[in-house]
């Protein structure tokens, strides 16, 4: 899955937001670790600003068990096509 | 966290056991036989534990919960049997409640604590679609996992559904890597655990200042002793191509409450972070369309860990302990944002990097750790 996705550039803005970084940059392969303040508090602000942002609903599965960025891209990209 | 480990490492049994299991299991390449062949011994095992009144109560509760799992597949009454399951819990921790003989014993030999609540992450799994419904042999091996039955690890399901059917041919050094681990657990549960209990540890019967250092000791105890299982549950699984989750990464270490929580039985906290912190926080953060992310975030909390402590134990000192660890965690959510509201976030960075306040941090997370573990046990 190498593919640009419109979520994953859509998507780092709202990172930016969230993580009050202006110079934050986020690729598929993206995890937690290499964000500062990522932890399970912001992770979920952060699924709720996405809700908001493409107006898609998470299960509190996918959330619990999103592994990368490329992760939620595609998982964005899934509900928003469904 | 104080598993009632029942699963006695040091008889022969055990080992035993384990030998079989290795001499038997991994050389069968076919896949639909070594599932069988897996599950017909973790459900041996589980039996040959609970002995001949026990082992109709370890086959009730595999059977029970394999009946639930395509009920929840189905999206059946899965709340009305999942009461039934949380009953079943709540009998089996209150020890004043009477049995019917072998009953009590059949489930403390299968380690019902962890057996439920691979169950309740079992069961989701499959009442939201996530998995087909399991064969029989499925379900026995992800509930009763031989070398899990101790104390844990708490394994996903998800993760037990991923693994592959038949794992790949075990090598040389995948083997050593194997066994490197258990001789790490064995090292440190009968040699360094074992050389504190018996130099150190009274039962906190010598009470006076002694009780203080006790307090310590008994913390390094816990994780040397609870961590070995780990080690050894790990290694087994290495050697069987079984995937074993890692429960614990250097936690006595962590520089704070939240981060002990992410090195500390790691298996059971994730399982609460994704069955009760991540949906009250995401339920809440709905509600409150986001405005109030750190109340929404300690109400999950809260109610995270005060269920982590009546899982460990119905009583009030393990309420009080969970309570006492969602304050903490509370207390570090809100420390942080202050910190980062009055030095900014290099600010912040610079503040923590600093080896006082590391060094400070780590102990007085320790301290919390290990006076919170003590209030647990101490014969008040």
């Amino acid at each position: 899955m190498g593919r640009a996705m419109p979520a994953l550039d859509e998507l780092a803005p709202l990172f930016r937001q969230v993580f009050d970084d202006d110079e934050l940059t986020v690729t598929r392969a993206t995890t937690a670790a290499d964000v500062e303040g990522w932890d399970s508090l912001t992770h979920v602000t952060l699924m709720l600003a996405i809700e908001k942002r493409f107006k898609i609903r998470f299960k509190s599965s996918q959330v619990a068990s999103l592994k990368d960025v490329g992760e939620l891209a595609d998982l964005i990209d899934a509900l928003t096509r469904s | 966290m104080l598993a009632d480990h029942t699963v006695d490492l040091g008889t022969a049994p055990f080992w035993f056991a384990a030998l079989a299991a290795l001499v038997v299991i991994v050389p069968i390449a076919h896949a639909r036989a070594r599932a069988v062949a897996i599950a017909a011994f973790d459900l041996g095992f589980a039996c040959a534990l609970a002995g001949w009144a026990g082992a109709p109560y370890v086959l009730a509760v595999v059977a029970a919960c394999h009946v639930l799992a395509q009920l929840a597949a189905r999206r059946l009454a899965v709340a009305a049997f999942a009461v039934l399951l949380a009953a079943l819990f709540v009998v089996h921790k209150l020890p004043q409640l009477e049995l019917p003989g072998g009953a009590r014993g059949a489930l403390v030999a299968i380690g019902f604590s962890y057996v439920l609540l691979r169950a309740i992450d079992m069961l989701r799994a499959l009442a939201e679609g996530r998995h087909a419904p399991p064969a029989l042999d499925g379900t026995i091996a992800y509930l009763v996992p031989f070398h899990m039955l101790a104390a844990g690890p708490i394994q996903a399901y998800d993760d037990f559904r991923a693994q592959p059917a038949v794992p790949a041919p075990l090598t040389t050094a995948t083997a050593l890597d194997g066994m490197e681990r258990i001789a790490s657990g064995l090292f440190k549960k009968f040699v360094i655990a074992q050389a504190i209990q018996l130099a150190l540890l009274t039962g906190f019967a010598a009470g006076g200042a002694y009780a203080l250092l006790e307090v310590q000791a008994y913390c390094i105890w816990v994780y040397l002793d609870f961590s070995a299982y780990s080690d050894i549950a790990v290694g087994l699984g290495i050697l069987l191509g079984r995937a074993t989750p890692e429960n614990f990464a250097r936690p006595l270490l962590a520089r704070n409450i939240t981060e002990f929580w992410e090195r500390w039985h790691i298996s059971l906290s994730q399982f609460i972070r994704r069955n009760l912190f991540v949906p009250i926080q995401l339920a809440l953060g709905r509600r409150t369309d986001g405005a109030h992310p750190l109340a929404t975030a300690s109400i999950a909390i809260g109610v995270a860990f005060v269920a982590c402590g009546l899982w460990h134990g119905l009583s009030l000192r393990f309420v009080a302990w969970g309570a006492l660890h969602a304050a903490a965690l509370i207390a570090t959510n809100a420390y942080r944002h202050v910190l980062l509201k009055k030095l900014g976030k290099r600010g912040v960075r610079a503040y923590l990097a600093r080896p006082v306040v590391r060094a400070t941090a780590t102990a007085l997370t320790f301290e919390f750790i290990a006076f919170s573990l003590a209030l647990v046990v101490y014969p008040f």
